[in-house]
């Protein structure tokens, strides 16, 4: 009894010393290559490049850090450290003059540019303007809607935790239901849809999560490391991001609604996204654990992709696999190919 | 009478087994609650009702804002899509720069690529012309000699006939 009052009096002196907001995350080196409005290319350089650079489209919800978020626990740092030349897409921080922007613009017009510059500057520095793709949660999805129009961009892909078949996509389905779901007034009402409703949808979508994470806590406070890696999650966690408002409109009827990546039928500025036409190989990376996007959720890319596809389950959740071991080391294996 | 022991109580082992009881529970009922469908639209038209009274609350803002001369809400967000138009324009323009370098890279590896044919060609051109040259040059000998051998030859006949 009094060994865990005194670490219930540890616990609450390492919480009164505001640890979420002093940790540091995202402190790999790198430099900004390309901007464009609130979106940029933020390059990553391994001491000696041994294989091709890799292209990452983060998620538009959340920030990028989560794949850079403490020494030793980075996706990032591992690609680089394994001598992988990184290009990692941040999709910024949209605010009101963001609402109107479309689907269209931000893969025909941002994306597209972006990855024209991260060739340009690859071909420069790494003697080769052929780069790979990887693509995380909505912004594997995005890439991979990017392909179907600009089937022969990159020379292969991995997707990691990125939702294609939707309809599969447990409690979220259950929730974007166009009859109980009121798309069109919140975005009509708010402009963009807002950080604290996508935050607590996270939430809601697995409530036992905000207590589990307190016995998380409890249980591996003495573990090395463990608490910063608990702020630096905390940190991240609270830190979601306003979703452009007709993008998410379209995003949400296209893919949630009618699970439009399913039979080539999404139209973006008037070209069909068709993944039967990509030939290039995938490889398909979801989480054992992932309650946000299911395993069958990611592996329906096998149905509909025209090109070789592989894929790996990994042990975790939907991000704990981007802390984890395993993530790092399935990219590194698939980049050194 | 034997002494008991009194039994090494767990007090951790207790708390964590009572949360997953707790937590195991709790999750059933949340799993009940956020998929029945009563409950999904109750939230719905709560959604609605909350993002209609926030237009309404940015419209009010705007309206007074506009009543007391200053920019509102709105203008700044037309100012900043401006501001985001013309960051497009450069970037297009930019676009168009790279593409200009790119061809002008092409047509100039084109032009060096030419000028280096053309002077393979003349030095081919060059090599052909001095053989032809020497070839000349050996005839010329070569017909020079036959004449001075002749002209020998009728110079000693010459000789003999004397």
């Amino acid at each position: 009894m009094m060994a865990e009052l005194q670490k219930s009096f540890q616990v609450a002196r390492f919480l009164a010393t505001d640890p979420v907001a002093s940790v540091k995350t995202g402190v790999t080196p790198h430099r900004v290559i390309h901007r464009q409005g609130k979106q940029m290319v933020r390059y990553f350089a391994p001491e000696e490049a041994k294989t091709a650079p890799v292209f990452i489209s983060m998620p538009l919800i959340n920030t990028w850090t989560i794949f850079d978020l403490l020494p030793g626990r980075s996706v990032v740092e591992a690609l680089v450290a394994a001598g992988v030349p990184v290009y990692l897409f941040d999709w910024g921080r949209p605010s009101a003059e963001d609402q109107e922007v479309r689907v269209s613009d931000l893969l025909h017009g941002v994306l597209h540019r972006a990855i024209d510059r991260t060739r340009r500057h690859a071909a420069v520095h790494h003697g080769s303007d052929t780069l790979d793709a990887i693509g995380y949660c909505v912004g594997g999805t995005f890439l991979t809607a990017y392909l179907g129009l600009y089937p022969e961009a990159f020379r292969r892909v991995a997707l990691v935790a990125t939702p294609i078949d939707f309809h599969k996509s447990g409690r979220l389905v259950a929730w974007a239901n166009p009859e109980t779901f009121p798309l069109d007034d919140i975005i009509d009402g708010h402009g963009n849809f807002p950080k604290s409703l996508m935050s607590d949808s996270f939430t809601w979508l697995k409530p036992s999560n905000s207590t589990a994470k307190w016995k998380g806590l409890w249980d591996r406070f003495e573990s090395p490391g463990f608490t910063e890696l608990w702020s630096a999650l905390e940190q991240w966690n609270g830190d979601s991001v306003d979703f452009p408002g007709e993008t998410y409109r379209e995003y949400v009827q296209s893919c949630y609604f009618d699970n439009k990546l399913m039979d080539n039928s999404w139209i973006i500025g008037g070209q069909r996204v068709d993944l039967g036409n990509v030939k290039i190989p995938a490889l398909v990376l979801p989480a054992s654990r992932d309650h946000i996007v299911p395993p069958a959720a990611a592996e329906g890319l096998a149905e509909v992709w025209g090109g070789q596809v592989t894929t790996n389950v990994l042990k975790g959740g939907h991000v704990g696999i981007c802390v984890g071991r395993s993530l790092p080391k399935a990219l590194i294996a698939w980049a050194q190919a | 009478m034997a002494e008991t022991s009194p039994p090494n109580f767990d007090y951790s082992q207790f708390t964590g087994d009572l949360y997953q009881q707790w937590e195991q529970g709790m999750s059933t009922w949340w799993d009940q609650v956020l998929e029945n469908p009563q409950f999904l639209k109750a939230l719905g038209g709560n959604l609605t009702m909350q993002s209609k009274a926030r237009k309404a609350y940015e419209k009010k803002v705007d309206e007074n804002l506009e009543k007391a001369h200053l920019p509102t809400r709105s203008d700044l967000v037309r100012v900043a899509r401006i501001a985001t138009l013309l960051e497009d324009k450069l970037l297009q323009i930019e676009d168009s720069v790279l593409d200009i370098k790119d061809h002008m890279g092409t047509v100039e590896k084109e032009a060096l690529k030419a000028r280096v044919e053309a002077g393979e060609t003349r030095l081919s051109v060059d090599e052909r012309l001095s053989a032809i040259e020497s070839k000349l040059e050996a005839l010329m000998e070569a017909v020079s000699g036959k004449s001075s051998t002749a002209s020998k030859k009728k110079t000693s006949a010459k000789k003999g006939g004397e």
